[in-house]
C-alpha cells in the first residue's frame, strides 16, 4: 500500500507542470500509404482477411534528434522519417524461426511491433514473430539481442513493445503474460505480471511507456479495456479506464505513450481517438475523433506534438493550424473491432 | 458518465457474458518421434496449440496455450518445460532432462516416453492431453 501511494505520489510530480487542455489538436502532418515502395507501409504480403490488420504501421518513436521511427509491420522493416514525414531510410528484411535458429539472424525480423529509442538514439525494435527485441544503432547496424523463445525467466514468447528507461528496458511479454526487465545490453533482470483479470493481473498486455522520471510504467491491456499504473518493480499503483465509448473509457486500448510533461496518451483503437489523461489517470481531453481509422502506437515528441501510427500511415497532431480537414474512410478491415459494430447497432 | 457510455458499457458486458465459451481442447505434442539435444540435456518436442484459442468469446482475440510439458519413462518424470505458443501455430520447445535421465536418452537408444500437456488459454480455461513418443538421438555415440 505504502508502496503504490509512492509509485503515484511520483507520477502525480508532474501533475503540476501538465497544462489543462488547451488548444484544440489537429492533423499538422500525415503520410504514409499502402504499398513496399519507401515511405508506405503493408503490402498485403500476409494475405487477405484477418490479416490484413498487420498491415498498418506498427510501433512509432522519436529519436533524440527528432526523427521519427516507424515499424512496417508486413514488410519487416522499420522506416525513418522526418517530423514533417519525408523518407529518410530503412534497415530490416524478413526472416522466420519457429525453432531456436532465429538467435542468430540478425538485421531481420517477422512482423516486428513495437519500438523504442533510448538517449544516445539506440533503436530497440520488437520482434514479435521471432519473439526477441534486437537492439540496433541510429543508422540501422546490429548491437545485440534481448531475450529469445521460450517460457523460462528471460525468455519472450510474442513480445509486443518496448518502453526504455535510463538503466533497463521494459518488455511486453504477451505469452508469458508478463512484462520483463532487462538491461539495456540484454541482461535479464527479472519480470513482474501474471495471467488473470484480477486487479494488476494481465490478458492481453499491449503497449508500454515509462514516466519521464523513469519510475512509473504505464501498461495497457487490449482485453481487460483498462491502463495500468506500476512502479518499475512491478507494483501496483492503480489503474484507469473500463469497456465503452465515454470519455475516459476504452474499446481495446493499444499503444501508450507520455508526454514531456507527464501526461499519458493512450490510443483508444476501437474508438478510433487518442485520449489524453493526468499521470495518475484522470481524464483530460481526447484527441483525433474523425481523423483516426485504427489508431495503434503512439508517441510524444520532447515539444509535444504527438505521432500516431494509423491505418497505412502516421498522423501528427499538434496544437498550430494544422492541414486541411480529410475524412478518414474505413473498410471494415480491422477484424479486432468487429465487435465494437456490433455494439453500435445494438445500441440504435 | 453519460447515457450512451453507461448503455455502452451494459452491452460490452452483455455481449460478453451472453457469448458461448468455446471449447478448449488443450496444447499437444505433434508427431511421434522427438529429438534430443547434444548430450541429452533438452528434449525438443514441438507443441502445437489449437486454432481458435482465444481471450474471449470474441472474434479476433486470439492468445495463447500457455503451461507445462511433463515428460515420464516408466511412470518417472525425467522431462519438464513451460510453454506458450501462440493459437494455431507450433514450436519447439526445450524440456530440461533431469541429470540422473539423461543416459536413458544417449545415441542409439530409442525409448518411447510419455508426455501430458497441462494448458490454459486466454479466458482461463484449462485441459490436459497425454500421448507419447520416441526419443531420437541424432548425434554420434
Amino acid at each position: 500500500m505504502r508502496r503504490a501511494v509512492a509509485i503515484l505520489a511520483t507520477a502525480l510530480a508532474g501533475t503540476a507542470l501538465a497544462p489543462a487542455a488547451a488548444g484544440a489538436w489537429t492533423v499538422e502532418a500525415r503520410w504514409g500509404g499502402l504499398g513496399k515502395a519507401p515511405g508506405s507501409f503493408g503490402s498485403g504480403v500476409l494475405g487477405g482477411g484477418a490479416n490484413r490488420q498487420y498491415d498498418s504501421p506498427g510501433g512509432v518513436a522519436v529519436a533524440p534528434n527528432g526523427t521519427v521511427l516507424v515499424v512496417d509491420v508486413s514488410n519487416n522493416r522499420v522506416q525513418r522519417f522526418t517530423r514533417d514525414g519525408r523518407f529518410l531510410r530503412s534497415f530490416g528484411r524478413r526472416a522466420r524461426d519457429n525453432g531456436f535458429r532465429a538467435i542468430r539472424l540478425t538485421g531481420r525480423f517477422f512482423q516486428p511491433e513495437g519500438i523504442d529509442v533510448d538517449s544516445r538514439g539506440s533503436v530497440y525494435v520488437v520482434d514479435a514473430g521471432n519473439d526477441r527485441v534486437m537492439r540496433h544503432r541510429a543508422g540501422g547496424a546490429f548491437q545485440s539481442r534481448l531475450g529469445f523463445h521460450g517460457s523460462y525467466p528471460g525468455q519472450l514468447v510474442q513480445p509486443w513493445d518496448v518502453a526504455v528507461g535510463p538503466r533497463e528496458a521494459y518488455v511486453i511479454d504477451q505469452g508469458n503474460y508478463q512484462v520483463d526487465r532487462f538491461s539495456r545490453t540484454g541482461r535479464y533482470r527479472g519480470s513482474f505480471g501474471r495471467f488473470g483479470r484480477g486487479p494488476g493481473e494481465l490478458v492481453t498486455p499491449y503497449g508500454i511507456a515509462l514516466n519521464p522520471a523513469g519510475n512509473v510504467l504505464y501498461v495497457t491491456d487490449h482485453v481487460k479495456h483498462e491502463v495500468m499504473i506500476f512502479g518499475t518493480r512491478g507494483g501496483l499503483a492503480a489503474t484507469f479506464g473500463s469497456p465503452g465509448v465515454g470519455p475516459g473509457q476504452f474499446l481495446k486500448p493499444a499503444g501508450v505513450a507520455v508526454g514531456p510533461d507527464g501526461t499519458v496518451f493512450v490510443a483508444d483503437r476501437c474508438n478510433r481517438r487518442v485520449q489524453r489523461f493526468t499521470p495518475d489517470g484522470r481524464y483530460l481531453e481526447s484527441i483525433g475523433r474523425g481523423a483516426l481509422v485504427t489508431p495503434t502506437f503512439v508517441d510524444v515528441d520532447a515539444s509535444g506534438d504527438l505521432f500516431v501510427a494509423d491505418h497505412h500511415r502516421v498522423l501528427r497532431f499538434g496544437q498550430g493550424r494544422g492541414l486541411a480537414a480529410r475524412g478518414a474512410s474505413h473498410n471494415g478491415v480491422d477484424i479486432q473491432c468487429r465487435h465494437v459494430a456490433e455494439l453500435v447497432l445494438r445500441g440504435r | 458518465m453519460n447515457r450512451i457510455s453507461l448503455l455502452a458499457a451494459a452491452l460490452v458486458s452483455t455481449l460478453a457474458l451472453a457469448a458461448p465459451a468455446s471449447g478448449f481442447s488443450g496444447a499437444s505434442v505433434r508427431g511421434s518421434t522427438v529429438s534430443a539435444s547434444y548430450a541429452a540435456k533438452y528434449l525438443l518436442p514441438r507443441i502445437q496449440c489449437p486454432p481458435r484459442t482465444q481471450s474471449t468469446p470474441r472474434a479476433g482475440d486470439f492468445s495463447f496455450c500457455t503451461g507445462r510439458i511433463r515428460i515420464y519413462f516408466r511412470g518417472r518424470e525425467v522431462a519438464r518445460a513451460p510453454f506458450s505458443v501462440r493459437t494455431f501455430d507450433s514450436h519447439v520447445e526445450r524440456a530440461v532432462v533431469r541429470r540422473g535421465a539423461r543416459r536413458l536418452f544417449r545415441p542409439g537408444r530409442r525409448p518411447t516416453v510419455t508426455w501430458v500437456v497441462r494448458s490454459h488459454d486466454g479466458q482461463g480455461q484449462w485441459a490436459t492431453r497425454r500421448g507419447t513418443f520416441t526419443v531420437y538421438n541424432p548425434f554420434k555415440r
